[in-house]
């Protein structure tokens, strides 16, 4: 029996149709998108102690403990370092962090005097600071942290929960 | 058939599959269940002081009667709890046994090496009192070292710190005999073992 024109152009119709269902199916089925159904980051700041600095607050205390994180979300905490020596000291901090799950995700910025001691991300933390602080026998100085994802990170933070300890390294200035 | 029953049919029939193959990619049954996270990871003992590599005294044309006080402060960073103790592995040189020494342990609110500026000696009173050249002899290793815990406390914590006062006199009766002598360079050792 021929087929006529107007058959199969009903037919490929149809069959449109229906793929269409398909699809919208498919479509519906899949989880909502953004980043409000998933689970948060959290990370938490405690300044580690040695015998020649001090820090206040110090561990266990955290000095930041961010909540829940999303992209796009900011955590501030601040905290003092203070020479117990007799000497001058160059001071680096370099972070220790509990995991590598936030090495690449989370921005770190450490902050003092008005000059920004290292920007970047957690993993680079971890080699220290750029710049050193100067700190004179008994001077104490306080340091801002800034700890945030950035916007456009769509994943590899959910769930992740950090703690980091930021150590102080010195150099004897004599 | 009309036409237009026809495009309603085939549309159905391709939906139906479709909704069939659809529901057997999402809707499998399974069921799991895990024990993550298994790690072990061992403790640390540390202890560090704020001397920078300096010494408390370093005294040359000492008098009989002469004396110096200096203060170190002792942290404890490691992990796990854990025992302190004080002592030499120097040798005393001959001015050794007319040097009274005596070790206070103490609080001090702001801490600066060498200076004793606010010290407070804990109400246990003095650790040690005797003779440079005693001390040498009678606390020369971890086994026989003099034991401090921060406070009352019977262990050394995490972040725990004690500041100690070490004074150092040449006694008034030192004899003809320690004219010109001397201790020598000597080390105090804090040493921390977990309990």
């Amino acid at each position: 029996m021929g087929t006529s024109a107007t058959d199969r152009f009903t037919r490929a119709i149809g069959a449109a149709i229906g793929l269409g269902l398909v699809a919208a199916l498919i479509v519906a089925a899949r989880p909502a998108g953004g980043h409000g159904g998933v689970l948060p980051a959290s990370l938490r700041f405690t300044a580690a102690l040695d015998g020649a600095v001090a820090a206040e607050p110090a561990a266990p205390k955290p000095l930041l403990a961010s909540g829940p994180m999303r992209p796009g979300s900011h955590a501030r905490g601040d905290f003092t370092l203070r020479n117990q020596t007799g000497e001058t000291l160059a001071v680096r901090l370099r972070a220790k962090p509990s995991s590598t799950a936030l090495d690449g995700t989370a921005q770190v910025r450490l902050e003092s005097r008005g000059v920004v001691l290292s920007e970047g991300t957690l993993q680079a933390l971890r080699q220290g600071t750029a710049k050193p602080l100067r700190l004179a026998p008994g001077g104490a100085v306080l340091v801002h942290v800034v700890a945030w994802i950035p916007a456009e990170v769509e994943t590899g933070y959910e769930g992740r929960d950090v703690a980091v300890a930021l150590e102080p390294v010195e150099e004897t200035l004599r | 058939m009309k036409t237009t029953t026809k495009v309603l049919l085939t549309a159905l029939c391709v939906g139906a599959l479709g909704s069939l193959a659809a529901m057997g990619v999402f809707g499998a049954f399974s069921s799991t269940t895990t024990n993550a996270g298994n790690t072990i990871t061992a403790g640390t003992v540390a202890i560090a002081d704020n001397d920078a590599g300096a010494a408390m005294y370093s005294i040359t044309n000492a008098k009989p009667g002469e004396s110096v006080s200096k203060c170190i402060k002792v942290t404890y960073t490691g992990s796990l709890d854990a025992d302190v103790r004080i002592y030499t592995t120097s040798t005393i040189g001959a001015l050794g046994q007319y040097v009274d020494l005596t070790i206070t342990p103490g609080s001090q609110a702001t801490p600066t090496f060498p200076s004793c500026t606010g010290f407070t000696p804990d109400s246990g009173g003095a650790l040690y009192t005797g003779t440079l050249a005693s001390f040498a002899t009678a606390k020369n290793s971890y086994a026989n070292g003099v034991v401090d815990y921060p406070g009352t406390g019977t262990k050394w914590a995490a972040n725990e710190s004690v500041v100690y006062q070490v004074t150092a006199t040449l006694q008034s009766s030192a004899p003809e005999a320690a004219q010109g002598a001397t201790t020598g360079a000597h080390t105090f050792t804090w040493e921390a073992r977990n309990q």
